[in-house]
């Protein structure tokens, strides 16, 4: 070949690797289609046609470090759910408190005797894994419990959430079930309307889902329930060698047959962080969990033969797309900036396809989440809109509208944009979303200034909450191959949820 | 079990709140298998969203 010859292959080569970067940034948005589509069938696939009027022998695991605050009204709140008083008791594992945890819990062990245990590790401190174990094992002791609710301590299960989440273990398929966490603060600001709105996309919309596709990602940290015979199955104690003992212990109880049902009739109000940086601590825990997690089941993503549910090719995906939206984000902006230089025809038409998939997606699931716990929604009505960032938004308007952006809008002002405004324009959106991760971990920066007081909320609209999902991922990849310390930071409750 | 006076005994007492506990339980397991049809209208409106904005586009700004 001669030169020119070997530049034009060369040429071409790169525009096909570019296309590849961008088609990555489509892989996310086609799972979360996917996944939003089969919610309504969740109204013939589901379990209550299985499910019985079943009443067991409960016994909630509270694990409890320094709840003092909080754990004796939730205590309370239990001893009064619309469920049989003589089928259900209370271990509160005290995970050596150091505040007057023992106190109230003694207190309560004397106003409900027989159904409330004070259980007390003298060594703590070693994580929420091994303070339930400690509970479970005592629990296993003998045969009363015929099924356990793992729960955290400032957690409000609904009057009816119980009766609601054991029906589904009166069949024997079912090892464990688990509830919608609802976010529940009384004094709600921006940040925990945002984590609201993600609760009812993740829960009541992506959960219903996972229902319908048969293999469900995560039981609830502070809502779940599991037969006896699921316990026995997993040895009687959840992992301790991870961050995710939630996400360990969903999967070995499907990996050994048993299926895990959400329930999202039953109702558990939460109180969730109200500023970046606890979230941040909180998420990073879980995406590093989540790497754990990717990597001990190596031998069964996208391998149906080994496990029919978890190992399906539709649940690979939406595991995958979500553990590696940051990558897939970055790398189609790769792909469509190096287009833009190389042919920028090409770049426009891919940017459209993705951005349109992304925008009409983004409606629908909003739509359709909305729809699912209107109260909420309609408390968190301007996260709702702002939910993808209003530059996002901004972003998405000119792939759906570029006549009205690049146009119409200047031309309102007298103006007409320039080829070369046209392209910094262009570049500007193409490379938006890398910086809109910057853009959320600059609100983290500044949460704690007195400038960022009020910057910190505004730049969060205007990125969007999930760029900021997005750049907490990112951080728990720098984190691991940094091999940075993983150790088990427990996010600060102070008893505001709701009554 | 009944009692001298017609009345039902404990045994008899507990079984009917038993059933009658069941039948509760049953209900509300037919009502949330029932209500779980709405997704159906709901994915039909998020839809019919879509529909519009598609609409929008082609007729003003293709």
């Amino acid at each position: 070949m001669t030169g020119v010859e070997w530049f034009a292959f060369f040429q071409t080569a790169l525009v096909v690797v570019l296309l590849v970067f961008c088609a990555t940034g489509i892989v996310p948005v086609v799972a979360a289609a996917v996944s939003f589509l089969a919610i309504p069938f969740h109204a013939v696939v589901n379990h209550y046609r299985e499910a019985r009027p079943y009443l067991p022998r409960v016994v909630v695991v509270v694990p409890a470090w320094n709840e003092g605050a909080v754990i004796g009204a939730s205590i309370d709140r239990l001893m009064a759910l619309d469920y049989p008083r003589d089928r259900i008791r209370v271990y509160v594992v005290d995970d050596a408190s150091t505040d007057g945890t023992p106190d109230v819990v003694r207190e309560k062990e004397r106003q409900y005797p027989g159904a409330v245990r004070h259980l007390r590790r003298q060594q703590g401190g070693q994580g929420k894994a091994h303070t339930l174990n400690h509970g479970i094992a005592e629990a296993m002791r003998d045969d009363w419990m015929e099924a356990l609710l793992i729960m955290d301590a400032d957690v409000i299960y609904s009057a009816d959430s119980l009766h609601k989440m054991t029906r589904h273990l009166a069949d024997p398929a079912v090892g464990a079930v688990s509830a919608y966490i609802r976010e529940g603060s009384r004094d709600k600001n921006y940040l925990t309307r945002f984590i609201g709105l993600e609760y009812v996309l993740s829960q009541p919309a992506a959960r219903r889902a996972q229902n319908v596709l048969g293999a469900q990602a995560c039981l609830a940290g502070g809502a779940q329930l599991h037969s006896r015979a699921n316990l026995d199955a997993l040895g009687g104690r959840v992992d301790t060698s991870t961050l995710a003992e939630d996400t360990i212990t969903t999967f070995e109880t499907q990996l050994r047959g048993r299926k895990v049902v959400f329930e999202p009739h039953a109702v558990v109000l939460a109180e969730e962080p109200r500023t970046i940086d606890a979230l941040w601590k909180q998420r990073l825990r879980w995406a590093r969990g989540n790497v754990s997690v990717t990597a001990r089941y190596a031998s069964i993503w996208f391998r149906p033969w080994r496990a029919p549910s978890l190992g399906s090719f539709a649940f690979g995906v939406v595991w995958f797309s979500l553990w590696l939206l940051p990558i897939a984000m970055v790398l189609s902006s790769v792909g469509l900036v190096g287009l833009l230089l190389m042919q920028s025809s090409l770049a426009t038409v891919v940017f459209r396809v993705l951005w349109i998939a992304a925008a009409l997606t983004f409606v629908f699931t909003l739509a359709l989440g909305a729809q699912l716990d209107g109260p909420l929604t309609a408390r968190a009505w301007r996260e709702l809109l702002t939910f993808p960032g209003i530059l996002s938004m901004l972003v998405m308007l000119t792939a759906l509208f570029p006549r009205l952006i690049e146009v119409e809008i200047p031309g309102l002002f007298g103006a007409k944009l320039t080829s070369t405004a046209l392209f910094w324009l262009t570049l500007a959106v193409y490379v938006w979303i890398p910086v809109s991760m910057l853009g959320a971990w600059l609100a983290r920066a500044i949460e704690a200034t007195r400038a960022g007081r009020v910057l910190s909320p505004a730049l969060l609209y205007l990125v969007g909450y999930g760029s900021l999902l997005c750049a907490i991922t990112f951080d728990s990849y720098i984190k691991e191959i940094r091999h940075a310390d993983a150790h088990w930071d427990k996010t600060v409750k102070t008893g505001r949820v709701m009554s | 079990m009944t009692t001298n006076a017609g009345q039902p005994g404990p045994d008899e007492t507990m079984r009917m709140t038993t059933r009658v506990r069941e039948r509760e339980l049953q209900r509300d397991i037919d009502a949330d298998r029932r209500s779980e049809y709405r997704l159906v209208y709901k994915a039909v409106i998020a839809l019919a969203i879509i529909a519009a904005i598609a609409v929008v586009r082609q007729a003003f700004f293709a």
